[in-house]
């Protein structure tokens, strides 16, 4: 608490990313026609690659990471021990993923175009039944390792995370950063309605995210230790950078982006996505930095 | 649990010597980092006059321990007698127990990379010895005791002192005689 | 696990009985002796610290020798090199001064142990040397209890339970004396007020049932004061008083003639009925006991105030009485032979030829240690030896020992840490603690005396005090013989047993020492000081009037003598008084005591933190002309809006020295029973601004 936590920051954000690319990959897939098998197999790749990263990253936070192991024990109390099976099944889901990414035969596009499309739909209404159950298993998983770590810091004991907060700011990094990231990635794979569907969804999370903050800032101010971590935020340059890097800066951009009748500014969506990276990532490192607990406050 | 161990602390008696602070590490031999039991000075605002007014805070065996319920291994276990005892075999030094304790107790050896806190000196009690620390207090200010609702009856037995957490976050085995105050002549 | 009895030697009240812990050699942990009367079975927290010392891997392992001084460029040098340097040094000045004066030893309480006098024989066998004579600790008080009663002597502390009253002057039993707390808990459970007078609210003020914040040194006007009131309700006990001592009713004239509550009133800073009630309750209470501390006579009248408070106890027939004493400390269980301490000087050695003629040691005054050592000329000091002692750390004037240290041809240091006066010395030689020693110990306020086992082997090259003498003598004769007296064999238990004598072992009841090694064992003295009436005055009377003290240029009564002014420049009166968690320079370097407290704090008053825009938290630098420390303040109002207080001791990597703004200004008494004057520490004034 108070310090900069890397390997929490990482493994938090990183996986968050991870889940986030799912659950888009998922939503994109209701539409069975819509997902391009190429983006299907490049966001299950990046998807896995960030949540080994992350889970990589946890480790580092532990004092003996040898033992880790033994964190699955207490799943009666422990939201840490949750959390860490969630992962480790969303983990597994991911592995049946990346499984049905190798088997899909490269170049297989799912194309609209009519005439095989009656035999290649029905396959590919099979396929992307599977596809799509697959990617909900691994996004419900997902999202519930995500609120589990964040539930394991609703503690009594730090009354700024003692509330809904953790869980909406998690699932807020999942949603906003998920969604940039398979823009980013899908490029020319995505169409366009689905182009701006996330950058929907992203303006969406971003405006929620401001929204939620500013209540959940206006509330801090009840308890004695809210109310520290809430002056240490407004006094905080990094916390005034995260609002003008992951917060302003993306609202400006996104608007600008869905005004266009065509998304196809690459560098532009690609400027937004490291913005909101950044902003979502000084704002995880705040939400360690700010946290006040309640202490002793005796003299010494 | 049949019972509930837990310390009573006489601020009457206590002049912050420190002595239990060092008679915890002189027992165990413990790290230069960690420290188990701690001695505070009381804000002298909260009360009339001031004057230096200590507490000496270890392990509060609370009842309802925050750190044994967010640990992923099960390294905390309630006995009986109501000590609850980290082992530190099973810790992996995850730290979520030194974030979850509103008193600060479970504290991280950096040496040993696991976490280590003040285990009531089971092993002591279970010899039928005092803890090291109450036996080390000269004035005799620290002492074991069973919480109940008789000693919480008495008069002068307090739940809590100014500059505390609210006892009731974890229901901490801790009781106070709080500080008394005799007439002063100041010059201020 | 073996177990060995140790005393712990530091210049400390309690003087604590040890139990150590031993396993294969090694030191797992200590207790306190349960066999101890007094400090029974506890230490403090210092004395649990003590594994972390033995094994610290700070402690000097080896003899150093640093080139070139002050650089921090240290070498390891064999002990046969560091003795030969040494040997060849001592020879070479005495070669060119004709006698050995040119070295000077500065030692005191670092180790309080018997056979630690073996450094001041370590330098009387070797001839005639300049010698640091006095103690900055207490001599006023000594000198004043030696004019009034011929000694200092205190009742058996244990012996408080017996009080009616209780009285501390001055005095931070809390922290400097924790073991005697139970004795006046269980007085105060019998309904015993307990009074503590002190410029400080300190944690002992704190348990007070009256605290009274007295004007610092103004103590002997608020016993006056009491004194008048109770001549003037004739609670005066005449009959004891008459009969017991000389000059009795002249200083009641004085008291008829100079003295008013109010004049007491307006000097002390206290009211007029709280200076009425203690006089009453302490003069009818019976018995009535006052416990003068150190910290109260550090001051210019520091001695006329305790002759004062003597008298007080004179007065109302305190003294001399179970319960009740004008209590100081004593030196009743100090009889041992001093056998490492004697030895004769060599043939022929030349001297310093004193007033009386006779040829010895030139003493020079501890507490003026600086500028005492730069002026010696016929011959000069060249050389300093130091052991039981940190002048770097508890000398005044920290700037002027950096200068003295510096002009010195040669500094040797007997020591277990770098330490400031380490770090100004050429070499260092590796000191044993007590658990390697064999020594005996007393204490200067509990009548217990205990066995120190050489519980481990020295650890590393260490060697204790008479080990070095040995090797210094042995090289010495080998270069010159006949240069050294030093005895050069007896192994160190066999120097312990040397120590003893009859009359010790009378009054500790054994036949021969090896029965402490059972258990510590209590004088067989009286519980009250002073009951058999026989006073070691000059008149075996109590001299309230004293011709010695007038012979020595003071008052011969204990009139009221006029406190230090706060000089306009620094207005500031800062107090260094003694914390819990350090014994001067030792313990708190140490790395658990680091851990617990990790940097010092100057407590200072809001209203005059708020004058200098000074916040909690914020570094503040305290000056005057002859230093500056910077120090983080701590707001409370447990010290008053002219006094700032921080408590002195060494932190580990720092330079923080409350000693660099204070002047060595000598309390008023001293020269009579230990040779100089002391120092008045609490009136050390300076200015404070933000840093």
């Amino acid at each position: 608490m108070g310090d900069w936590e890397w390997p929490l920051i990482l493994f938090t954000v990183l996986g968050q990313i991870a889940i986030g690319i799912i659950l888009m990959l998922w939503w994109l897939a209701r539409d069975r026609a819509h997902l391009d098998g190429q983006l299907f197999k490049r966001g299950v790749k990046v998807s896995g690659g960030l949540l080994i990263l992350a889970l990589l990253a946890s480790l580092f936070h532990l004092g003996h990471p040898d033992a880790a192991y033994r964190a699955l024990t207490h799943l009666s109390t422990s939201w840490l021990s949750r959390e860490i099976l969630l992962f480790l099944l969303t983990f597994l889901a991911w592995i049946n993923l990346y499984r049905q990414a190798r088997q899909l035969s490269s170049g297989h596009a799912l194309r609209t175009d009519s005439a095989t499309m009656a035999v290649a739909e029905i396959e590919a209404g099979q396929q992307t039944n599977s596809l799509s159950l697959g990617l909900g298993i691994t996004s419900v998983l997902g999202l519930s390792g995500i609120a589990s770590s964040a539930m394991i810091y609703v503690l009594p004991r730090v009354p700024a995370w003692n509330n809904v907060g953790p869980v909406l700011f998690f699932l807020l990094t999942t949603g906003l950063l998920g969604a940039l990231c398979t823009l980013a990635l899908g490029g020319k794979l995505l169409q366009n309605t689905q182009k701006k569907f996330l950058l929907k969804w992203s303006l969406a999370c971003t405006s929620v995210s401001l929204l939620i903050y500013v209540i959940y800032g206006s509330m801090l101010s009840v308890s004695i230790e809210g109310a520290a971590s809430l002056t240490f935020l407004l006094n905080s340059p990094l916390f005034w950078a995260r609002a003008l890097l992951g917060w302003f800066a993306p609202l400006l951009l996104l608007l600008s982006l869905l005004k266009r009748p065509q998304i196809d500014q690459t560098h532009l969506i690609l400027t937004v996505t490291l913005l909101a990276g950044v902003g979502e990532i000084l704002g995880r490192a705040l939400f360690y930095l700010s946290a006040t607990g309640i202490q002793i406050t005796a003299l010494f | 649990m049949s019972k509930q161990l837990g310390f009573l602390h006489n601020s009457e008696k206590c002049v912050g010597c420190r002595g239990c602070e060092m008679a915890c590490k002189n027992e165990y031999q413990i790290d230069p980092i960690p420290q188990w039991r701690k001695v505070f000075q009381l804000r002298e605002d909260d009360f009339s006059l001031p004057s230096r007014m200590f507490i000496s805070m270890a392990c509060n065996h609370c009842a309802h321990p925050e750190c044994l319920r967010v640990c992923p291994v099960e390294a905390y276990t309630k006995r009986d007698d109501g000590i609850v005892v980290h082992d530190p075999e099973r810790c992996i030094g995850c730290r979520l127990c030194t974030m979850a304790c509103p008193y600060d107790r479970p504290q991280f050896n950096p040496a040993k990379k696991k976490v280590e806190k003040c285990n009531l000196c089971y092993q002591r009690i279970d010899q039928g010895e005092k803890p090291a620390c109450v036996a080390a207090c000269i004035p005799g200010a620290l002492a074991l005791v069973e919480i109940t609702t008789s000693l919480d009856q008495k008069t002068g037995v307090l739940k809590t002192l100014p500059g505390l957490p609210s006892p009731q976050i974890t229901t901490p085995s801790l009781r106070f005689v709080g500080p008394k105050q005799g007439k002063q002549i100041r010059r201020d | 696990m073996q177990t060995f009895r140790n005393v712990c030697p530091r210049n400390c009240y309690d003087t604590c009985g040890m139990i150590t812990y031993v396993q294969d050699g090694v030191l797992k942990k200590v207790e306190g002796d349960p066999k101890h009367g007094y400090t029974n079975g506890k230490l403090c927290l210092k004395g649990y610290t003590y594994p972390r010392r033995v094994y610290s891997p700070d402690r000097i392992k080896y003899p150093m020798k640093q080139s070139p001084r002050g650089s921090g460029n240290w070498t390891r040098i064999s002990w046969d090199e560091a003795i030969d340097t040494i040997a060849k040094k001592i020879l070479d000045l005495k070669k060119r001064y004709g006698s050995t004066l040119p070295i000077c030893l500065d030692k005191y309480s670092g180790n309080f142990g018997i056979v630690h006098y073996g450094v001041e024989g370590t330098m009387s066998s070797i001839g005639y040397t300049t010698r640091a004579v006095g103690t900055p600790c207490w001599p006023a008080g000594i000198d004043a209890q030696t004019y009034d009663f011929g000694t200092l002597y205190s009742n058996d502390p244990e012996d408080m339970v017996n009080t009616k009253y209780l009285i501390l002057w001055g005095q931070n039993a809390a922290w400097t004396a924790i073991h005697s707390f139970p004795f006046i808990n269980q007085a105060r459970e019998r309904g015993t007020k307990l009074v503590v007078i002190d410029p400080i609210l300190t944690s002992t003020a704190s348990k007070a049932d009256l605290y009274i914040q007295i004007n610092p040194s103004t103590d002997g006007a608020l016993a006056l004061g009491m004194a008048r009131y109770i001549l003037d309700n004739n609670w005066v006990d005449w009959e004891y008083a008459r009969a017991n001592s000389l000059g009795f009713d002249e200083w009641v004239n004085y008291l008829k003639a100079e003295i008013t509550l109010e004049w007491a009133s307006e000097k002390t800073g206290v009211p007029k009925d709280i200076i009425m009630e203690i006089a009453r309750e302490y003069a009818t209470t019976k018995p009535a006991s006052m416990w003068v501390g150190y910290g109260m006579q550090r001051h210019t009248n520091g001695g006329q105030n305790v002759r004062i408070i003597d008298a007080l106890g004179v007065m109302t027939g305190n003294v001399g009485k179970s319960g009740g004493g004008v209590n100081y400390g004593h030196l009743e269980t100090w009889g041992f032979n001093y056998n490492a301490m004697v030895n004769s000087a060599p043939q022929g050695s030349k001297g310093f030829v004193g007033p009386d003629g006779k040829v010895g040691d030139r003493s020079i005054n501890i507490n003026n240690f600086a500028k005492d050592v730069s002026a010696q000329s016929d011959p000069p000091v060249k050389m300093l030896w130091l052991a039981c002692r940190n002048p770097g750390s508890q000398d005044p004037d920290t700037h002027a020992i950096e200068k003295m240290f510096a002009s010195m041809e040669f500094v040797v240091t007997v020591d277990s840490f770098f330490n400031k006066t380490v770090e100004m010395s050429d070499i260092v030689l590796p000191a044993t603690t007590h658990f390697e020693d064999w020594d005996v110990m007393a204490s200067y306020w509990h009548y217990w005396v205990g066995i120190n086992q050489r519980a481990i082997d020295p650890l590393f090259e260490s060697k204790s005090d008479v080990e070095i003498a040995i090797e210094l003598s042995q090289k010495m004769n080998a270069l010159q013989p006949g240069s050294c007296t030093f005895p050069t064999s007896g192994t160190p238990e066999e120097w312990l047993a040397k120590e003893f004598n009859p009359g010790i072992q009378q009054m500790l009841g054994i036949n021969n020492y090896k029965e402490l090694l059972n258990g510590p064992r209590k004088a067989k003295i009286p519980a009250a000081a002073w009951s058999d009436g026989k006073f070691r005055t000059p008149s075996k009377k109590i001299e309230i009037h004293s011709d010695l003290a007038q012979k020595n240029g003071l008052p011969a009564l204990p009139i009221w003598v006029e406190e230090m002014k706060t000089p306009e420049k620094y207005p500031i009166r800062f107090m260094t008084p003694h914390p819990q968690h350090a014994l001067h320079s030792q313990f708190q370097n140490l790395d658990w005591m680091m851990t617990a407290n990790p940097e010092p704090k100057v407590e200072i008053h809001p209203v005059l933190a708020a004058k200098y825009g000074i916040a909690e938290g914020a570094m503040v630098k305290i000056y005057n002309d002859l230093g500056s420390i910077t120090v983080k303040a701590h707001l409370t109002r447990t010290t008053s809006p002219n006094v700032i207080v921080s408590y002195e001791s060494w932190y580990k990597n720092s330079n923080f020295n409350v000693n660099y703004t204070l002047k060595a200004t000598p309390s008023d008494m001293g020269k009579q029973a230990t040779g100089n004057d002391g120092l008045a520490f609490h009136d050390n004034f300076v200015m404070i601004e933000r840093a």
